[in-house]
């Protein structure tokens, strides 16, 4: 009667040759079509850019993280004197924004040639913060010059040194090489 | 007023403007290589693959800077593109000098392969790694190549991948019960057998340890009953939790454990990387505890509804066994009699009280087995129409629907259907997972599509729009002439000397009455079409349109491959219940038909 469990028994895929030799052969064909939909994604992306967004008036606003176990609950940024465009988090890309190498766009637009006012407010705690500590709120205001370019802006938030030190919001821009 | 404006603005402001640090596209600073990274640690796969794929404007990946390759491979991957990916870290690994990273890259693939079913092209990838291994990579590579042999049932290769570098102290416990089973199935039984046990003995630091102590010692538990050793299965069941995946079986193989030829005693084999045993006692939770005589809760067999029964058949030895084996089945019995070990035990207790005499309770227990089972075969049926509506599947992907996670993507917890029960073991295996990640990939595509179809016409009507202002003209010359490289830039043009100048006259001049050359000046063609923004987005719809129609016809087949493997899996258990009834209606017909002609005594 004790047939019932065989231990070292082959998986049942093995028996079922059909069942794999289908699953491969429509996972071939998956991989074709999403082959396809990055291809049309980036195409349709393009012409998107091109007609709302276009390099010469575009702004790209983009936010790291380099201060490890701030997870942050919400990003606030405003241009000029438009309604301020807010980004909440949850746990997911929160984590992810701690990773050394990433930067999260938070906001893209059309802004005109000129000089322009732009404010990141970013709220968060910290991982192992005990339920009553005060949520870390950092700021920063500038004036960037928008050329006929497309405009790259980065604030980081980041210790005042590498030992530690308070924590500080601070903005750079990103051109490219032409 | 613009100026006053301006400079209202420059004093209220904290900070002013400050040059631009510069970026080459593709290299680790380019902000679009580094929200690439961001979307990949969010699992928004193909987010980050159209991120990179849109910065690359010559459209020529192999030609962008490494870090860009590196940042898209691991976005195709992740998102299911195995091809793509290849081919990049396989232009990667000539120009990288980061061995490490072009051997994890590939390992990647070659667990990407296994988990999909590509067996064949996962073996070959490692293989042809070995001789370039780095040793960062010796363990994983180790651990992948045994899976791959172990799926492909290649036992031998399997255990001697894993015992030729003699480097059993950086295997992890999953690896050497890998090993253990390599060995047993290869013919090595005692060494396989010396293995299991020491992972069987294994100190768990976390759940998922004291998950596979289990697993070895269940597995070494119906080893050694299969090779009439119930001896030695006995002390080795009696080390699985009461409560845990394996339980169940455990107990059922511990009461069999009684019954079975107890066998010879076990010697160890050396093999060759021994450290002393662990204890193999380290929680009070476990079923040799529990079936301990005078440990458990007043009296198990009066829990059961076993009264005290007259013993006519068996002898004493055989007797003592058989009571033996009925308390771990009456713990058994009392747990979801869905489960197989569960019915099993439905049966095994009436088999063991008709054993030992206890005809009365003997056809009783069958007919309450018969009851189990019977209910067991009704829900099974049910579950199987329910699977045929595919509720269970559309519940899984419903719930994250948007999800980019792609083969990052994971079953969090169980949908609440009546099939999602017997599928627990399917849903776990890799054939299952993968093809619904397909099945999920697929409909979210979709989504994916329909957004763009609002997209574009957001697009349409914005490059319709006749309210906008007007372009200044010189500006847009301005812009273009920023953009615009000459032809012939960088074409170099060296003039020659010559080395003997003509004497004057010695030329032939042009004769007066020949016409001056003069350059043709010509209209260039009309463009055969033009290719604005209605163009462009009306091609995309229509390819929107045959797109939609392909991943439809993808996503109902991955959905009949889904269901397909489900009903495989739910026919294969009924098939085993309906052998279950079979058992038990012939058993009590037995005892009917002893009863009616008076062979059973009264108890």
């Amino acid at each position: 009667m004790f047939s019932a469990l065989v231990i070292f028994s082959l998986s049942a895929s093995a028996a079922q040759p059909d069942l794999t030799e289908r699953a491969l052969r429509l996972d071939q064909n998956i991989q074709a079509l999403k082959d396809e939909i990055i291809e049309f994604n980036r195409e349709a992306q393009a012409v998107e850019n091109e007609t709302l967004v276009p390099d010469h008036l575009r702004l790209s606003v983009y936010l790291s993280v380099g201060v490890g176990g701030l997870l942050l609950t919400e990003a606030a940024i405003t241009v000029d004197d438009k309604a301020p465009e807010i980004y909440r988090y949850d746990e997911t890309d929160a984590r992810a924004l701690l990773d050394d190498a990433a930067v999260q766009r938070v906001l893209i637009t059309t802004v005109m040639p000129g000089p322009h006012r732009i404010r990141m407010t970013v709220n968060g705690n910290f991982a192992n913060a005990k339920p009553g500590d005060a949520p870390i709120t950092q700021s920063y205001e500038a004036i960037f010059d928008k050329d006929d370019q497309e405009a790259e802006l980065e604030f980081r938030l980041t210790r005042s040194s590498r030992f530690g030190g308070d924590l500080k919001l601070t903005m750079k821009q990103w051109k490219v090489k032409p | 007023m613009m100026r006053r404006a301006l400079v209202s603005l420059l004093l209220a402001a904290p900070t002013l403007a400050f040059a631009a640090d510069v970026y080459v596209p593709g290299s680790p600073e380019d902000p679009h290589v580094r929200e690439a990274q961001y979307l990949l640690r969010d699992h928004r796969t193909l987010s980050a693959a159209i991120e990179l794929r849109l910065s690359d404007k010559k459209n020529d990946a192999l030609r962008m800077p490494e870090a860009y390759q590196w940042r898209l491979a691991e976005s195709y991957l992740a998102f299911g593109l195995r091809d793509r990916a290849e081919e990049i870290y396989r232009s990667l690994a000539g120009s990288s000098s980061d061995k490490d990273r072009i051997a994890s890259a590939q390992l990647d693939v070659a667990e990407f392969d296994y988990q999909r079913g590509y067996l064949a092209e996962a073996r070959a990838t490692l293989y042809k790694m070995r001789e370039v291994l780095p040793e960062s990579a010796v363990v994983r590579w180790q651990d992948l190549l045994a899976r791959v042999l172990l799926a492909e049932s290649r036992y031998g290769e399997a255990a001697d991948v894993l015992t030729e570098l003699n480097n059993a102290g950086n295997q992890s416990s999953y690896t050497r019960f890998n090993l253990g089973v390599a060995l047993v199935n290869d013919g090595r039984t005692a060494q396989g057998q010396t293995v299991l046990d020491r992972v069987g003995r294994l100190v768990p630091d976390d759940l998922e340890d004291l998950a596979l102590r289990d697993r070895a010692n269940t597995s070494l538990g119906w080893h050694f009953l299969q090779n009439q050793q119930g001896g030695t299965a006995k002390p080795i069941f009696s080390r699985v939790r009461v409560e845990g995946p394996f339980s169940n079986r455990a107990l059922l193989g511990l009461g069999w454990a009684e019954l079975a030829p107890q066998g010879d005693r076990v010697v160890k084999a050396e093999v060759g990387d021994d450290k002393p045993d662990a204890d193999p006692f380290t929680t009070f939770s476990t079923l040799g505890v529990l079936v301990r005589p005078g440990f458990l809760e007043d009296d198990i067999f009066k829990r059961a509804g076993l009264r005290a029964f007259s013993l006519k058949k068996a002898s004493r030895e055989e007797t003592d066994a058989l009571q033996r084996a009925l308390v771990p089945w009456v713990e058994l019995i009392s747990r979801d009699p869905m489960d197989t070990a569960v019915q099993e035990a439905w049966l095994a207790i009436p088999f063991t009280l008709d054993r030992l005499g206890a005809y009365t309770q003997a056809l009783q227990y069958y007919e309450k087995a018969v009851g189990v089972l019977e209910n067991a075969h009704d829900r099974m049926d049910k579950a199987l129409e329910s699977i045929k509506r595919g509720r269970m599947v559309e519940t899984i992907v419903r719930r994250e629907i948007d999800s980019e996670a792609g083969r990052d993507w994971k079953l969090r917890d169980l949908p609440d259907a009546p099939e999602t029960y017997f599928l627990q073991s399917l849903l776990a295996e890799h054939r299952f997972q993968e093809a619904l990640k397909n099945y999920r990939d697929v409909r979210m595509m979709s989504r994916n599509l329909e957004a763009w179809q609002q997209r574009l016409a957001t697009v349409e009507r914005s490059a319709s729009n006749t309210d906008r202002a007007d372009m200044r003209v010189d500006q847009v010359i301005e812009r273009q002439r920023a953009q615009w490289k000459a032809p012939w830039a960088g074409l170099k043009i060296q003039l020659h000397g010559d080395e003997k100048l003509s004497v004057p006259g010695a030329t032939t001049p042009a004769a007066p009455s020949q016409p001056a050359v003069t350059s043709q000046l010509q209209l260039s063609g009309v463009p055969a079409r033009f290719n604005g923004v209605r163009e462009q987005t009306s091609t995309l719809h229509a390819r929107i349109g045959g797109l939609r129609e392909q991943l439809a016809q993808a996503g109902a087949e991955q959905a009949r491959l889904l269901q397909d493997m489900s009903v495989a899996e739910l026919e294969g258990q009924q098939r085993q219940i309906e052998r279950y009834l079979v058992e038990a209606r012939f058993a009590l017909a037995r005892l009917y038909d002893r009863q009616i002609k008076g062979e059973l005594d009264a108890q």
